[in-house]
C-alpha cells in the first residue's frame, strides 16, 4: 500500500528547456495548428513575442523528468496505475526557448473505495519555475492504483 | 478559430450559456501513436491492441491527456491565448478509437472584481452519443479591454 510518510517528499530539481520542435510536434499531434504554436512568424509578432506551448504540454516536461524510483518507494501497483485526474494552473504562457526548473512533490497520499476493493490515490505536484525564479504553471497529477 | 470572430466577450457571455462547441471528430489509432510520442507517453495501452486486450481490455484506448489537450485547445480557440487560469479534469471514461469527440463547456459563474474578470466554466469532451469522458472545470480571465480590439491580422484572440 502507498507509504503515507511520503506526503511532502520532494523530486530531485530538474531543469528542462522548452523546444520548438516538441511543442510544435505535440500541437500538431492534437490536430491544434493555433499560429502560436506552429508559426514562428506569427507568434515573434504577436503580444508574446514568440512561440508558445500548448497548455498541456507540461505534462511532457514532467515526463521526461520524471523519477522512476519515486514510483517504487511509493508501493504502487504498477500493473493497474491509472490516470484519474490531472490539473494545471497557469501564472503565464509557457513560451518555447525557456529553460524551466521543475520541482516535484508528493501533494497527497490517500485512498478510497473502489468497486473492486481499496484505490491508493496518490497526488504528484510539479512546479515550474522560469530563470528569474518565477513561477510559470503547477501540475497535479493524481494516480490510481489498485491495492495488491 | 478565434474567441473573437465568435463573438465570445466577457460581457456577451451569461452565466448558464453554453459555449460554442469544438468537433475534434474521429478518433484514430494514428493519432494515439502521434499524442503518444510527442508526449512521452510510451503506454502500450494506447499503442499497441494486444496489450490491451492482454490487460482485459477490447484494445488499444486513448489517453486521458490527448482529451484534456482537446479541451485546453477549445478554451483557447474560444477565449485567446493566455486567458486560461486553470484547469482541472476527471478522465471518467475511456476514449475509443472510432469515437467522435466533441468539447462542450457552460459557463457557471462570472465574476468582475478588482479589475479581474473571471469565468468559471464546467468543461467536457462526449462522444456522438453524448456520453462524458473526460469532465471537469476551467477558468478564464479576460482582458480589459473587449476581444475585438485586440484581434491581430490574422483573426488571433492577442490577450495580455
Amino acid at each position: 500500500m502507498a507509504d503515507k510518510s511520503l506526503i511532502g517528499k520532494e523530486t530531485p530539481t530538474v531543469v528542462a528547456e522548452v523546444l520548438a520542435e516538441e511543442t510544435i510536434q505535440f500541437a500538431k499531434a492534437l490536430g491544434d495548428l493555433n499560429p502560436l504554436y506552429v508559426d514562428e512568424d506569427a507568434a515573434r509578432e504577436s503580444p508574446f513575442g514568440s512561440l508558445l506551448a500548448p497548455p498541456t504540454f507540461p505534462v511532457t516536461l514532467a515526463a521526461g523528468n520524471m523519477d522512476p524510483d519515486l514510483f517504487f518507494e511509493l508501493g504502487l501497483n504498477f500493473a493497474s496505475i491509472v490516470h484519474g485526474e490531472q490539473e494545471f494552473e497557469y501564472l503565464r504562457p509557457l513560451k518555447v526557448g525557456e529553460k524551466v526548473t521543475l520541482k516535484g512533490r508528493v501533494a497527497d497520499i490517500t485512498e478510497k473505495e473502489g468497486r473492486s476493493g481499496v484505490l491508493d490515490v496518490v497526488v504528484l505536484e510539479t512546479t515550474g519555475y522560469d530563470h528569474k525564479g518565477e513561477k510559470i504553471f503547477i501540475a497535479r497529477m493524481t494516480l490510481l492504483s489498485k491495492r495488491m | 478559430m478565434t474567441g473573437a470572430s465568435k463573438g465570445v466577450t466577457f460581457d456577451s457571455i451569461r452565466e448558464g450559456d453554453w459555449i460554442e462547441p469544438l468537433v475534434k471528430g474521429e478518433i484514430r489509432k494514428e493519432m494515439l501513436v502521434e499524442y503518444g510520442e510527442a508526449a512521452l507517453d510510451g503506454n502500450p495501452m494506447h499503442t499497441d491492441d494486444e496489450f490491451a486486450r492482454d490487460a482485459g481490455y477490447p484494445g488499444v484506448f486513448a489517453q486521458g491527456m490527448l482529451s484534456m489537450g482537446f479541451l485546453s485547445q477549445f478554451v483557447v480557440d474560444r477565449f485567446g491565448a493566455g486567458t486560461l487560469k486553470r484547469i482541472k479534469v476527471r478522465f471518467a471514461r475511456l476514449t475509443w478509437p472510432g469515437e467522435i469527440i466533441t468539447c462542450k463547456a457552460r459557463c457557471t459563474k462570472k465574476t468582475s472584481q478588482s479589475g479581474q474578470k473571471l469565468l468559471e466554466l464546467d468543461i467536457h469532451t462526449e462522444n456522438q452519443e453524448g456520453e462524458q469522458k473526460v469532465v471537469g472545470t476551467a477558468t478564464v480571465r479576460l482582458p480589459e479591454e473587449p476581444s475585438g480590439k485586440a484581434q491581430g491580422k490574422k483573426g488571433l484572440l492577442l490577450t495580455l
